[in-house]
């Protein structure tokens, strides 16, 4: 196991009755880029403001780089957190936010800003109020990207962006994190086109990790199981069934978890049907009440 | 350090834009009004100096742009300790520089005096006799800090509490001012006015350097309280 940059340990946060994360672990190690997955109001934003101190936890600790991340004036300038929420100065220029957030990350590369701001083209010349969702997203992107923080977070970078655009920005975040590796953690709901760029999926789900798995095994491990309602009945007995539906006599479940290849070998003799399910789906039944 | 230094940079940037923007519009209106006032009132007309509208432009800019400030500050990665910091250099900086512009408005006036002898000057110098220019720079000066972390305060508790927080303030200044006005005649009213002169240094007993010491104490109560509501302030969209 490499290095643990980002911990939380039994996070709480409640807003009035309803508990934004309950109990909350999880561990993020070094140079890897984690999609961070929840459906809306699972406490994807709510984890990301704690870790970066935008917000107080009720209980429980965040560590980062070794020390207590809570204001820490040492931790907080490693992390770069861009929020999907606007936060920048309406009447300033392009120009003078990116020169103003190169004067607060170390490691800022301002070329490599003026670079992006070009690829994606954004008009630095732009005030702020002036841009439309989609190039304010393509701001957040730019700086996050130019920041090389150790600990870079972007909370739905893509909102708003074209799919021509968000492929611009897949194919940047891979060559910058090969040429200059660091950690990425990007809470997104564009899952199936995101999750090869994934290492790591993290899933929450009413304020509590459901998931914390290698994309690939993700994938591996989830099948649908479709046949004869007795047959399909028969076969999920004892695994984990996490979506079931029917189409005539025809049942589908879907199941997670891993099935041996002997297994699957043995579905498939009894004449049932045996297919991947695609991320997205495998979310949605991993996420649903 | 630095990052205070960056965090001072980005707000002075801000203030330095608004304080040529106030002067200019100042000066315009300065001479446009003496002007009028010489066509329309030929005698004895008083005008305002710099110092008087720059109170109201301390106050408000600062409690204006805190919501920005913090939040683009927290975008990068600060702490509320830096950012509490900077605002306190800024703050000293900026009333250092409306302080210096204050002085530099008494002379005009008193240029403006000596030249169209109808006109009445309205400088400190009406209040604190025999003051001396550093006193007065003095004095320009730590009741800018006062009323600059007034502001501040304001701006601090605005972000904290939002509509509900305005609504009270100017509602309970308003309420405030006609109640008074309307209790025994008025004299609630004068009592009121009076401590608020008082607050402002207009009727402070022992010359210019204790009102300046009076400003100076408020204001590091008022550096207090915005640290205590900054240290555990969530961001806020």
């Amino acid at each position: 196991m490499s290095e643990i940059i980002l911990e939380t340990k039994n996070l709480t946060k409640s807003y009035g009755n309803v508990k934004a994360l309950d109990n909350f672990n999880v561990k993020f190690e070094k140079d890897k880029i984690y999609g961070l997955l929840g459906r809306n109001g699972a406490g994807k934003t709510t984890l990301l403001n704690i870790t970066t101190s935008r917000i107080f936890t009720d209980s429980g600790m965040v560590t980062a780089f070794g020390e207590n991340a809570v204001e820490n004036g040492q931790v907080l300038p490693k992390i770069c957190y861009m929020p999907e929420k606007d936060m920048f100065m309406h009447k300033m220029k392009v120009r003078e936010i990116i020169k103003h957030a190169g004067g607060f990350y170390a490691d800022f590369d301002m070329q490599y800003a003026e670079n992006l701001c070009e690829k994606f083209v954004l008009d630095k010349n732009k005030k702020y109020n002036a841009l439309s969702r989609g190039y304010e997203s393509i701001l957040r992107i730019v700086i996050g990207l130019a920041s090389r923080a150790p600990l870079t977070i972007f909370d739905e970078p893509v909102l708003g962006l074209d799919a021509a655009v968000r492929d611009i920005f897949y194919t940047e975040l891979i060559e910058d994190f090969t040429n200059n590796p660091r950690t990425f953690i990007i809470s997104t709901h564009l899952i199936e086109e995101s999750a090869d760029i994934f290492e790591e999926a993290i899933i929450i789900k009413n304020g509590q990790l459901i998931e914390q798995t290698a994309c690939e095994t993700l994938k591996e491990n989830a099948h649908y199981v479709s046949g004869k309602a007795e047959a399909v009945d028969a076969a999920a007995a004892g695994l984990n069934v996490i979506h079931t539906e029917s189409v005539a006599s025809v049942k589908i479940c879907a199941i997670y978890g891993k099935v041996s290849p002997e297994k699957l070998r043995e579905l498939k003799a009894a004449g049932l049907d045996i297919s991947p399910v695609p991320v997205q789906k495998l979310f949605i039944y991993l996420t649903e009440n | 350090m630095d990052r205070i230094i960056n965090c001072v940079k980005f707000q002075a940037n801000r203030y330095l834009k608004t304080t040529i923007v106030f002067t200019a519009i100042f000066l315009i209106s300065y001479f446009a009004i003496v002007a009028m006032l010489l066509l329309a009132e030929p005698e004895g007309s008083m005008y305002m100096g710099y110092y008087v509208m720059a109170l109201i432009f301390a106050f408000l800019t600062p409690g204006i742009l805190y919501k920005d400030t913090f939040n683009n500050l927290m975008l990068f990665s600060n702490t509320r300790k830096t950012i509490t910091a900077s605002m306190l250099l800024c703050t000293v900086a900026f009333s250092a520089l409306l302080a210096v512009l204050s002085e530099l408005g008494e002379l005009l006036n008193l240029g403006m005096c000596r030249i169209f002898n109808s006109l009445i000057s309205s400088s400190i110098d009406n209040i604190y006799r025999d003051i001396t220019t550093p006193q007065k720079l003095l004095w320009f000066f730590t009741l800018f800090l006062m009323v600059v972390l007034i502001g501040n305060v304001y701006g601090a508790f605005n972000y904290k509490f939002g509509k509900m927080f305005k609504a009270f303030f100017w509602g309970g200044f308003g309420v405030l001012m006609m109640l008074s006005s309307l209790l025994s005649n008025g004299q609630v009213y004068i009592a009121v006015s009076n401590a608020a002169k008082w607050f402002f240094g207009y009727q402070m007993v022992g010359g210019a350097n204790w009102c300046s010491l009076h400003f100076f104490i408020v204001a590091v109560v008022l550096g207090a309280i915005l640290w205590l509501l900054a240290r555990r302030q969530p961001q806020n969209a």
